[in-house]
């Protein structure tokens, strides 16, 4: 079982390993990044000025290729299908760079502007199985302007590990279809991602110092606010395991990967060590049975080594088996509950070498681990000792002892854990988010128009309580601005609302008031929430003020904190300010209790009816969180497979190594059982040992476990729930039983037997 | 006291069932002094085993103080060891793992005697068998002799109404065969004990009022010792 743990552990590794790793120029293909200095650390974004990439590709002979990268949100339109979707502007290189194979169509055909590529998921979402080479898709930018896109390439599936891909391609030159006004020299504007390709990694250092120049220009484009320190590289062959660190960059980072990936080593290698001290224990105390056969051996002639190495390949033997077993039961079934949990496709091989070397080395490794300790143990003894039967194994070793002890301590850390992950989804899950969210809908809209219109049709619907309007919204957008005060700047989330989005959304105010509901009223106020007010140590927080672009603002009211987007993301300071109705995005709804879906349904029916040709945007507040929720009881369910498995592991070890002692103990029962000892007496003789290694254990597992868990709950959650004792106790309480349950089937077993076969002398 | 009625004990062998003890009839009264001799393999050992409830026949009737023994369930067993019977084992069958002294006190703990007389009375035996030297030792460091002297201790240290004894003095020399005789003799005769030994020894039987010659699990016939 051990094993098994082992080979996903490592399927999921190479998993993560191999992110990226399928394409052609890995080592050749850099990001753009630059570095700044916000609120005193250095940062490093993965953005870059729009004018860097064409500058690059004039400037540097080095550099092969160059591609830019920007995304908007467009609609998409085929025959009855229309989607919002997300399009990819790019350079032709793009799929030069990224070598991802196509299914259908030729890769070089983006240079020409009126062509589409496509992701196989978005060809199956608008064609099915059906080649779409040739067709026309309708693209519309906003509501008057539109383009007709031919379909030239479809890419096949991509692997899961990635860092970057798509859904459409097409030529960057579009921006300007989708935007007449977009400059393509302004350097105080930024594309999502500027790639460039070297033929010689090497050169990269000439390249560097040739950026200072542009470090330059862009300084005296942007405000101070924005000013850049440096720009840099980051290779695509280990973008995925950096994008963490980088802001706003558009590759996936596998970080959480990387630490899952710690975690489970750690676990594999804590259910290997069970394995094995299971082993050593049951190996010391049964190889009692074997001592007439290692005195024998020892009288004819065999050296101390010879027994070693017999104990040893013995053992080699015995772990192969269990490999093959491990193996088959990872294979079979521990990888694939862990992809169907988590719903992909780790892309696992028998056939990999690598796979076969790791298992060697687990074989060998555990094989001798496991077995020299036993083996030099059995063999230390005389000859003369064994025969004359004076020596006695097992029992009164201290390793035993202190293995056994070991295991429990280990075993009551991964109960515990179970436990404890599986309240804290539990507490997760009843944690309020800080305002209103179950009676709550949100409607994007395109424009103010729409906003109006849409408005008028959902005020008449009677489950409707409150109307507001935002550009941004809890749970799905918002914007970073910062403040200027007289002694510092600083970063604040920006959500820009109506007067009535409090009530809306259900948002509690801790002191002052909210806008008024006014036409062109507060402009030039906000209301901010109690993290800020914490964080800028504001005793009296009404009325501070402070700049935003020049402009001064004076707080009007506190917010209690708010989740904005799931409990993994720490609440950051933020700001309210009043929206431009011509910037209204969302429309948002507060609804009768009960009533939230029946409403949601009949305004996206009204919907479809008011705006035939634009696809609904909207949702259940509650839902904004997408899998947030499955996810984290993902995890209970993780620990509870992981806590079951160590903790099998150790009544296995506890179960072997006392029935192996009583068994080995049967005559002196039998004795005893004569001597009168009853029930309770025999109970006492069997437990007495057990009881001080198990008190032992308990009194380091426990406290031991309650700090690794706290530690690992911060680390892991942001916010959690708030830690107490419970499973602690419960992981406690059931290694308790567990040794209450072993106790008594082998007291059952001492007192069913008949005294006399135990005084039978061999 | 002990009223055996058409005992058999049998180990199935294959299909047959090979008789170890067949139709044993015997009536021992309190304060009796038996012992039962035969070759070896005549099943005495295994008629003291039934004797001393280690084992149970598989027919006829056993009782005990006018209790049916073969309706006994194990607590009333557990009871019978505590406050009857004492048992000495051709085997010795000492806890390896404890001390003479710790062996001899081991009953006396089951019995829930006092710390104090524990104390005392394992002194007493102890000196009795001239084995205060040894009380630290554990079996292992003793000669199969002094085992079985420790092994007899321990039988009397309950202070029981029953002592059975399966060659309780195979492993000593005649001279301290003789002294575990003359205890076992007194006390028969000063406290009313009664006796079941098994012996190879026609002069150690002789200390017994009544011999039992078993063969091939069967009573050949009784003897009384004048
Ligand atoms: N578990 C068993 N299975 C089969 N036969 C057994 C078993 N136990 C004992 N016997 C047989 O029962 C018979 C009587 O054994 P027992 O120990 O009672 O003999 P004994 O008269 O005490 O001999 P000794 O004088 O050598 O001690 C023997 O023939 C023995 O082989
Ligand atoms: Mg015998």
């Amino acid at each position: 079982m051990a094993i098994g743990v082992c080979v996903f552990i490592y399927a999921f590794a190479n998993w993560t390993y191999s992110t990226d790793q399928f394409h052609r120029y890995k080592n050749e293909v850099f990001l753009v990044t630059f570095l700044a200095n916000r609120d005193g650390t250095l940062q490093q974004y993965g953005q870059t000025p729009r004018p860097l990439g064409e500058m690059l590709r004039k400037d540097f002979a080095h550099i092969k290729k160059v591609c830019r990268v920007d995304d908007r949100n467009v609609v998409l339109k085929y025959e009855g299908n229309t989607f919002h979707e997300r399009v990819r502007y790019t350079d032709p290189e793009f799929l030069e760079m990224f070598t991802f194979p196509l299914k259908w169509g030729t890769s070089n055909s983006l240079s020409d502007v009126n062509n589409i590529i496509l992701s196989e998921k978005m060809s199956i979402k608008y064609f099915g199985e059906e080649n779409p080479i040739g067709q026309n898709i309708l693209m519309k930018f906003d509501k008057v302007k539109n383009k007709v896109f031919k379909i030239t390439g479809v890419a096949k599936s991509f692997p899961r590990a990635r860092t970057i891909g798509f859904d459409f391609l097409i030529n960057f030159e579009n921006l300007q279809v989708s935007d007449p006004d977009y400059d393509f020299q302004d350097w105080n504007s930024f594309v999502n991602a500027t790639l460039i390709q070297v033929d010689n990694p090497s050169d990269l250092e000439s390249i560097e110092q040739g950026m200072e120049k542009y470090r330059i220009i862009q300084n005296e484009a942007v405000k101070k606010d924005w000013a850049i320190a440096a720009f840099a590289f980051e290779p695509l062959a280990t973008l995925h395991e950096r994008s963490e660190d980088i802001r706003d960059d558009i590759s996936r980072s596998s970080k959480d990967n990387y630490a899952s990936i710690v975690f489970l080593s750690i676990i594999g290698i804590f259910m290997l060590a069970l394995a094995c001290f299971n082993y050593i224990n049951i190996a010391i105390v049964s190889v009692a049975k074997r001592l007439k056969e290692i005195g024998i051996r020892k009288s004819i002639g065999a050296t101390r080594k010879i027994v070693v190495v017999q104990f040893l390949s013995e053992n080699i033997v015995i772990t192969f088996f269990s490999l093959i077993l491990g193996l088959g039961l990872g294979v079979s079934v521990i990888i694939p509950w862990f992809e169907q949990m988590w719903g992909f496709n780790m892309a696992f091989q028998l056939m990999d070498k690598n796979l076969w070397l790791y298992l060697s080395a687990i074989l060998l490794l555990t094989g001798v681990a496991s077995g020299l300790y036993p083996s030099l143990y059995i063999s230390k003894f005389q000859s003369i000792e064994i025969l004359k039967g004076s020596v006695k194994f097992g029992r009164k070793n201290p390793v035993t002892k202190l293995l056994l002890v070991f295991q429990l301590i280990l075993a009551c850390i991964l109960i515990t854990s179970a436990v404890m992950f599986t309240q804290n989804s539990i507490y997760l899950a009843n944690r309020s988010w800080g305002y209103n969210q179950r009676e709550a809908l949100y409607i994007s809209v395109s424009d103010h128009s729409d906003f109006e219109k849409l408005k008028v049709i959902v005020a008449q619907n009677p489950n409707v309580m409150s109307i507001a309007g935002s550009s941004h919204h809890l749970g799905k957008s918002n914007a970073t601005t910062v403040l200027h005060m007289p002694d510092r700047e600083y970063e604040a989330d920006q959500l820009s609302v109506d007067a009535k989005y409090f009530e809306t959304m259900g948002l509690h105010l801790a002191a002052g008031r909210v806008f008024n509901n006014q036409e062109g009223s507060d402009k030039q106020t906000v209301i901010v929430n109690e993290l800020l007010v914490k964080n800028m140590a504001w005793s009296q927080p009404i009325g501070q003020q402070f700049e935003i672009d020049s402009s001064r603002f004076v707080v009007i009211g506190v917010v209690k904190d708010f989740h904005s987007y799931s409990f993994f993301i720490p609440i950051n300071p933020t700001i309210f300010r009043v929206a431009d109705k011509a910037d209204f995005r969302f429309l948002s709804l507060k609804v009768r209790p009960g009533s939230t879906l029946e409403t949601y349904k009949a305004i996206q029916t009204q919907w479809a009816v008011l705006f035939p040709d634009d696809p609904f945007q909207g949702g259940c507040q509650e839902d904004v969180w997408g899998n947030y929720y499955e996810e984290i009881s993902i995890h209970g369910k993780f620990w509870r497979a992981v806590a079951f498995m160590a903790l099998m592991l150790a009544i296995l070890g506890l179960y072997g190594l006392m029935s192996l002692n009583v068994a080995g103990r049967v005559r002196e029962f039998s004795i005893r059982k004569v001597l009168g000892a009853g029930l309770k007496n025999i109970a006492a003789s069997i437990t007495r040992q057990y009881l001080i290694l198990f008190a032992a254990a308990l009194i380091i597992g426990a406290p031991a476990s309650y700090i690794l868990l706290k530690f690992v709950l911060e680390y892991a959650y942001t916010y959690h729930m708030p830690i107490n004792y419970s499973g602690v106790v419960m992981a406690v309480a059931i290694l308790i039983l567990v040794l209450l349950t072993t106790v008594s089937l082998q007291l059952r077993r001492v007192l069913k037997s008949n005294p006399v076969d135990g005084l039978k002398v061999e | 006291m002990i009223e055996l009625k058409n005992i058999e004990r049998y180990y199935p062998a294959g299909s047959l069932k090979t008789y170890v003890l067949r139709y044993v009839n015997a009536h021992i009264a309190e304060g009796e002094f038996v012992s039962i001799m035969g070759p070896s393999g005549s099943g005495k050992s295994t008629l003291l085993h039934i004797l001393g409830m280690l084992d149970e026949p598989t027919d006829g009737e056993f009782w005990f103080l006018g209790e049916a023994v073969h309706k006994f369930n194990e607590r009333r067993r557990t009871e019978m060891y505590r406050e009857y019977i004492g048992f000495v084992f051709q085997a010795y069958h000492l806890i390896d793992d404890l001390t003479v002294y710790e062996n001899l006190e081991t009953p006396l703990i089951y019995k829930k005697v006092p710390s104090a007389e524990r104390k005392s009375r394992i002194a007493d035996l102890l000196d009795r068998f001239n084995m205060v030297a040894k009380k630290d030792l554990f079996p292992a460091q003793l000669s199969g002799g002094q085992q079985q002297l420790v092994g007899v201790a321990r039988a009397l240290i309950g202070r029981p109404k029953l002592i059975l004894a399966d060659e309780p003095t195979g492993n000593l020399q005649s001279q301290q065969a003789k002294e575990i005789m003359e205890v076992f003799r007194q006390l028969n005769k000063e406290d009313g004990v009664t006796i079941v030994q098994v012996t190879h020894s026609e002069e150690n039987a002789k200390y017994g009022n009544r011999i039992l010659h078993l063969k091939d699990g069967r009573v050949e016939n009784e003897e009384l010792v004048k």
